[in-house]
């Protein structure tokens, strides 16, 4: 008899240990599924085409012009802008005027990576802002420049 | 006597395991087929410096490749077709969120016809889907 209860012991304390790896497994499982990637992207509204046409000041909208090239210009300038200065033109105006409206106007055939280039630019310049405490409405225009 | 007893307990040791594998099997088979929804279109995504984390559920891939090819769900379509394809998404799930996977090298003038397509069809909210730079 005093034998017998030594083994039910040993084999109690060995079933612990087997399953321990499989919970290991399990956890390890659990993890990679629920931390699955979440998508990164530049989310935006696009006005709906119901609206009303709004007539707006032209000192309220900042024009940043995409050519074929992928070159940038602002508000049409015969120089390309370098994104460096691009950014830092829109923080200056976007620090002054509350209502300031972004409009990116890009060529058909330009590159859709140049667009999102300046769009991420604009984000950057907004988050920028933000953290020096100055908090604005994104107002942010696309645009394809009409083939003329 | 005592020999009858080890079988016994000898015995209950694989049947715990059991529930386990059961359950590595389900885990198994629940991450093989989510990986297999989607494919797309081979595209390489452009990088960013910003941006936002999207929920997964809300989204719905529009893909669009170097060439211009449009594609929803796997299905190569012509511009035309993404508004009736995203009206009848719209409907089951008002909440929903366009996102576009499109290649860096992809013409502009496509996006801007894709996204005229999605104004009519009332879908608003888009994505931009890029990669993150790591800076």
């Amino acid at each position: 008899m005093a034998m017998f209860s030594r083994r039910s012991k040993i084999s109690a304390d060995m079933v612990g240990d087997s399953a321990m790896s499989d919970v290991a497994f399990l956890l390890l499982i659990f993890f990679i599924v629920s931390t699955s990637f979440p998508e990164i992207g530049l989310p935006l509204i696009l006005p709906s085409s119901q609206g009303d046409v709004k007539q707006i000041k032209r000192e309220n909208v900042i024009q940043v012009v995409t050519a074929r090239s992928g070159a940038h210009f602002i508000n049409l300038e015969m120089e390309p802008t370098e994104l460096p200065q691009i950014k830092v033109l829109l923080k200056e105006r976007l620090a002054e005027n509350e209502n300031l409206i972004i409009s990116i106007e890009t060529h058909p055939e330009a590159p859709y990576g140049s667009m999102v280039e300046v769009l991420d630019s604009v984000w950057v310049v907004y988050d920028e802002l933000r953290l020096e405490g100055i908090v604005r409405e994104k107002r942010i225009s696309l645009k394809a420049l009409g083939l003329e | 006597m005592n020999l009858r007893r080890k079988e016994g307990s000898g015995a209950k040791i694989p049947t715990s395991s059991m529930a386990d594998i059961a359950f590595l099997l389900i885990i198994f088979f629940m991450v093989t087929t989510i990986f297999k929804l989607e494919e797309g279109l081979p595209i390489s995504l452009p990088r960013s410096a910003a941006g936002e984390k999207i929920p997964r559920e809300k989204i719905a891939h529009i893909w669009v490749d170097a060439a211009g090819t449009v594609a929803i769900d796997d299905l190569v379509i012509g511009i035309s077709d993404i508004e009736p394809l995203v009206l009848a998404k719209l409907r089951e799930n008002p909440a929903l969120i366009i996102a576009f996977n499109t290649d860096a090298n992809a013409p502009y003038g496509v996006m801007d016809d894709a996204m005229e397509q999605l104004k009519r069809a009332n879908a608003l909210s888009v994505s931009f889907t890029t990669t993150l730079e790591e800076s």
